[in-house]
């Protein structure tokens, strides 16, 4: 079992929060768990699927599934940048890399809560949609500051968009991605999946593999990495629990 | 254009929505198999179909069936 002290999530959702995670065989000791967790007001619990020991034992010391996280990834030698629905966007695409302090808050004043419907913090009562927002704002802010490559997609000269991604020894992880309020419900969700092999593609970027992670809650994201042709590696659990 | 086909072209890129329950006046946006994968499917699909390009002002403004069939006979 492994207890991360989150102090980030005070500045976030305004909640002393825990993360707890376990390994596939692990066995649960409760009395471990009610220690760590003691004085925290939110409590998360990663548990890999397949451990239902740790799974059941933990929703008896009260915490709730909210959702199951897939880790996916996709070799960029199988990427088919022709795919018929891809080209039907790819044409006018490109990718603006952000690269100012002015750039940073034009994307992060772009972002709206209805870009994260599927977050688990903006689905928890006991959070909300803003907070799941201001997340997402301060995750991007540090994450850009620490160098994690922010672009637009550019569409049409206009911006819809944005992705941010890790890049290291060819191996890239799609941190998150979303496009803006003002261009939903146009078909172009696909670009959060895709932009990131786009991104590489334009600027030339050797990368062996892509990694991500998607929400069991969106199921429609689901489907577009199905149809880029991602694998499944792992399933975990996720509950939370909160103190008053 | 036939209405009847274009129902039939539309209906067939659901997988879990029975053909039945796409008619002219069906708001496809509250149907649940809906999705972002969808709205480009369809934009593809009237392409391919039809050869018709639309925009994404006209496929997010359009609510119904119908919607997408007036586009298309417009530009037909």
């Amino acid at each position: 079992m492994n207890v991360l002290d989150c102090p980030w999530e005070i500045g976030n959702i305004g909640k002393k929060t825990v993360e707890i995670s376990f390994l596939k065989d692990e066995k649960i000791d409760k009395n471990s768990i009610v220690e760590a967790i003691q004085g925290y007001d939110y409590m998360v619990a990663k548990v890999p699927s397949g451990n239902v020991n740790c799974l059941l034992g933990m929703q008896q010391l009260g915490f709730q599934v909210i959702e199951c996280q897939l880790k996916i990834s996709k070799k960029t030698k199988n990427f088919d940048y022709d795919s018929k629905l891809l080209k039907l966007l790819t044409k006018d695409f490109s990718c603006r890399v952000i690269d100012t302090e002015e750039g940073l808050f034009s994307v992060l004043n772009k972002m709206t809560s209805s870009m994260f419907t599927t977050d688990r913090v903006f689905l928890d009562e006991k959070l909300g949609p803003e907070l799941g927002l201001n997340r997402y704002r301060n995750w991007i802010s540090s994450e850009y500051k620490r160098g994690t490559v922010l672009f637009e997609y550019i569409l049409n000269e206009t911006a819809v968009g944005f992705g941010l991604l890790r890049i290291d020894n060819h191996v890239m992880d799609g941190i998150l991605g979303g496009i803006y309020e003002k261009f939903q419900g146009q078909g172009l969700g696909i670009l959060t999946a895709a932009s990131a092999f786009l991104y590489i593609k334009q600027f030339d970027i050797p990368v062996k593999i892509m990694h991500t992670a998607i929400s069991s809650n969106n199921m429609p994201v689901m489907d577009m990495y199905d149809y880029l042709g991602f694998k499944v590696d792992d399933i975990q659990y996720v509950l939370v629990k909160h103190n008053n | 254009m036939n209405v009847n086909e274009f129902l039939e072209n539309f209906a067939d890129l659901f997988d879990e929505t029975d053909a039945s329950e796409i008619t002219a006046e069906t708001e496809f946006r509250n149907l649940d198999e809906w999705s972002s994968l969808l709205a480009l499917s369809t934009m593809s699909m009237i392409d391919e179909e039809y050869d018709i390009q639309l925009t994404a002002d006209q496929m997010r403004n359009a609510q119904t069936v119908q919607d997408l069939i007036d586009i298309v006979n417009a530009k037909a």
